[in-house]
């Protein structure tokens, strides 16, 4: 279970007007952890990528989004982070079989539980 | 004498003689030429009162009466010695007080010829008058109050002084080392040849320390004063602080910014721990190995397991994989 006090932090910076780096930051740490072989398994089984956060948590965190007033998180965003820290990472998506739907599947499944975007 | 009607002494008068060479006399001898007739002539009667007394002295040494006091030798008597020291020292401040140079009183005094002074040799006519008018007219002064045998002593040292002035030369008196000949007699030196002369002494010796390092210029050695280098040193301490306060900012506002992403990173590793569990490619032992080929641009392409074209995520170049990956 992941630490609460830490995600109420998070939420207090998304007010503070760093959210959108701030969910960012969470995004790449989690895609920062991944080796070659665990994304290729996930976009082979079409795995969810943050399907260890609760409903509840995903509820504040967009609570928080919202107070921030975040821009939904591009694509574009995630490459480039990818191609500077991980570009094996990278590799792996654009060279596995839908790997790119994959990461935007994953992209569009923060934004819309934070509430960027309409499900 | 009006003042209009003096001449001036730097015009030179020239006489032209037919069949012979051209005298000329200045102004200034004629000057010099008259004033040691007025003092001849005042000399002449004290020199034959003189000379009567001697005479009548030596008349009386041959009768064998003793001699009178007043003339002749009068100078081996003590009081008149007295005398005559209190008269000199008179006359000597009259020239000093007339505004002769101190100095130059004292040499004439001791019989010695002035001492080199380019300044009075070149001097240009001033306001007061010049350099020789001055010299006239303390003559003046001085031999119209004295009727002292020394008078003479006096208009010959002025006299020497006058035309060594007026010869632009001055005699200074070298005997012993500097007598090339040995004679001990005495020669003339240009002024400005000596004075050059000591001009590069004196340069030679300063060199001579700066060389050893015994004497500096003023300031630094790139020529910089002491105030300008405070100043340089004070602008460049200040710009060094001002560097330095841009630096921390900069370096704070990149933490600052860093911040939020660090915080972001560490709730998504938490959201992570303990994930390994879940994950069938950890647990699968025989799980393809990935397959690395190097890119033409250097960069290393992840190449997953059964993938016969694959795209360097670099430079996007396309290549294609048979029994081993080729570039298309």
């Amino acid at each position: 279970m992941p630490n609460l006090f830490k995600i109420q932090n998070l939420g207090k910076i998304a007010v503070g007007g760093f959210g959108e780096q701030a969910m960012q930051g969470m995004l790449m740490a989690m895609l920062n952890d991944l080796t070659e072989e665990k994304a290729y398994k996930y976009i082979t089984d079409d795995s969810q990528l943050l399907k260890r956060i609760t409903g509840q948590q995903w509820q504040h965190f967009g609570n928080m989004a919202r107070k921030a007033k975040m821009q939904p998180i591009t694509m574009e965003t995630v490459e480039k982070f990818l191609s500077e820290k991980r570009i094996d990472l990278l590799s792996v998506v654009i060279n596995t079989p839908n790997g790119k739907e994959w990461l935007t599947r994953q992209v569009n499944i923060v934004n819309q539980n934070l509430g960027l975007i309409a499900e | 004498m009006a003042a209009q009607d003096v001449p001036n002494p730097l015009i030179h008068k020239v006489e032209l003689k037919p069949g012979g060479a051209a005298a000329t006399k200045s102004r200034l001898d004629q000057i010099m030429e008259e004033k040691e007739e007025t003092a001849a002539r005042r000399y002449s009667a004290a020199t034959l009162e003189t000379m009567a007394l001697e005479a009548e002295n030596e008349a009386r040494r041959l009768r064998g009466d003793p001699p009178k006091n007043n003339g002749g030798n009068g100078m081996d008597d003590p009081e008149q010695g007295a005398e005559k020291k209190v008269k000199v020292m008179n006359s000597a401040k009259a020239l000093i007080d007339a505004g002769m140079d101190p100095a130059d009183v004292g040499r004439m005094l001791l019989n010695m010829p002035p001492a080199v002074n380019t300044r009075q040799v070149d001097a240009q006519p001033t306001q007061g008058g010049n350099y020789v008018k001055d010299v006239v007219s303390i003559v003046d002064l001085v031999v119209g109050k004295r009727e002292d045998a020394d008078i003479k002593a006096l208009l010959v040292n002025m006299n020497k002084r006058l035309e060594s002035i007026e010869s632009g030369k001055t005699k200074l008196r070298r005997r012993d080392d500097d007598d090339d000949d040995g004679d001990g007699r005495s020669r003339r030196y240009d002024p400005i040849s000596l004075m050059k002369q000591q001009a590069e002494a004196v340069k030679m010796w300063q060199e001579t320390l700066e060389g050893m390092g015994l004497s500096q210029k003023p300031g630094s050695a790139a020529g910089e004063s002491i105030e300008m280098m405070k100043e340089k040193n004070r602008h460049e301490e200040q710009l060094l602080a001002v560097k330095s306060h841009a630096e921390y900012e900069a370096k704070l506002g990149e933490t600052v910014a860093s911040i939020p992403e660090k915080v972001g990173q560490g709730i998504g590793r938490l959201f992570l721990d303990g994930d390994d569990e879940e994950e069938p490619a950890a647990k699968d032992s025989n799980a393809p190995l990935m397959q690395h080929v190097k890119c033409e641009c250097g960069q290393s392409i992840t190449v997953p397991p059964g993938i016969k074209q694959f795209t360097c995520p670099k430079c996007g170049s396309k290549y294609e994989a048979k029994d081993e990956p080729e570039k298309k």
